[in-house]
């Protein structure tokens, strides 16, 4: 029994630390309302917009403005997927 | 049992698309030594509510053995994604579970608590979809818990699974799974060694179709597992299809 409270405390450190260090990728729907060569603004269902950018290494469908996408975005705010969204 | 993402027992650190309503229909028999054979049929749904939290609830069937039927119990299965990546660092998410009793048993209450570490290895360069691997990876850590209604006892022991899918030479769309794990999360007494193995069908992005063969070997002298079903020791058997499928409700 004691290793099982000893696993689940470890569990929660490892929880924690990831929480602090940030999340990795958050995905993110929206509609793209501008390109503008490495970069391109996302609008979110709520209103909100961001400001994101791409390079050679970002998987990515032919887009452009109006399209429905779901992007995958570090902290940074750098994109590594671009899905369009069937319309 | 398969809670995750059919027809694995071992579950991986990804949830489906916010708004995606998943469906898991799955029907298999199970060649108990000892005992009779055992019918079992069940769909699970599952939703995302937020980018990072899904809810798994559901669970209706039932198992058929020795000319008596039995409801299965209700599972309610919250899990969250801590860290999403792609390639060699894991995702990583943690997951919580019980079973509510509909059968009528309600001496033993199942439960568990785990994390789940996944890789998703060689995404094609051509390809958008996170998930598009050629080798997936997952790994679980947790304990699996039982509480006794009857002398109000509560139970507690290591739950660790390994499972690996492979895309295969015939196809991207074809895939071999295979996994080990100590027994199934929501049956106390089953423990390792017990193996899955089969082949996963990508028919299209939102419906995949599978066929499984499962070996658990039961040390104890009888033991009832969470499905309602009786199984002597040694081992049992079960081959099972189920079928997978994706609805963009809210999405």
């Amino acid at each position: 029994m004691r290793w099982t409270y000893g696993l689940v405390i470890a569990s929660h450190v490892v929880t924690l630390s990831l929480l602090e260090v940030g999340c990795g990728l958050d995905g993110v729907r929206g509609q793209l309302i501008q390109i503008d060569g490495n970069y391109f603004v996302l609008r979110e269902p709520s209103g909100h917009e961001r400001t994101l950018y791409l390079d050679d290494h970002t998987h990515k469908d032919p887009v452009q403005p109006g399209d429905e996408v779901q992007v995958y975005i570090t902290k940074e705010g750098y994109a590594e997927f671009i899905q369009r969204l069937e319309q | 049992m398969a809670f995750a993402v059919r027809p694995f027992v071992t579950d991986d650190a990804r949830i489906v698309y916010k708004g995606q309503l998943e469906t898991e229909t799955y029907a298999g028999l199970t060649m108990t030594h000892g005992e009779k054979p055992t019918v079992e049929a069940r769909a699970l749904q599952g939703m995302a509510l937020t980018d990072r939290l899904e809810i798994i609830a559901g669970g209706f069937g039932f198992t058929y053995q020795a000319d008596q039927a039995l409801p299965l119990d209700l599972l309610v299965q919250p899990k969250y994604v801590v860290y999403r990546s792609f390639g060699v660092i894991p995702s990583i998410s943690v997951a919580a579970a019980s079973l509510f009793p509909l059968s009528g048993n309600r001496q033993l209450w199942n439960s568990y608590a785990m994390a789940h570490a996944s890789w998703f290895l060689f995404t094609p360069e051509d390809s958008t979809d996170p998930y598009d691997n050629a080798l997936a990876v997952h790994i679980n850590l947790g304990a699996k818990s039982q509480y006794d209604a009857g002398p109000a006892t509560y139970r507690s022991k290591l739950y660790w699974a390994a499972a690996f899918e492979v895309i295969t030479p015939l196809s991207r769309e074809l895939r071999f799974l295979g996994e080990v794990f100590n027994g199934d999360p929501f049956t106390y007494e089953e423990k390792f060694p017990a193996f899955q193995t089969g082949f996963r069908w990508y028919k299209t992005a939102n419906t995949q179709m599978d066929l499984v063969f499962r070996g658990v070997r039961n040390g104890s002298e009888q033991t009832r597992l969470s499905s309602g079903a009786e199984v002597a020791s040694g081992w049992n058997y079960t081959i099972q299809v189920g079928f997978r499928a994706l609805f963009d409700v809210f999405r």
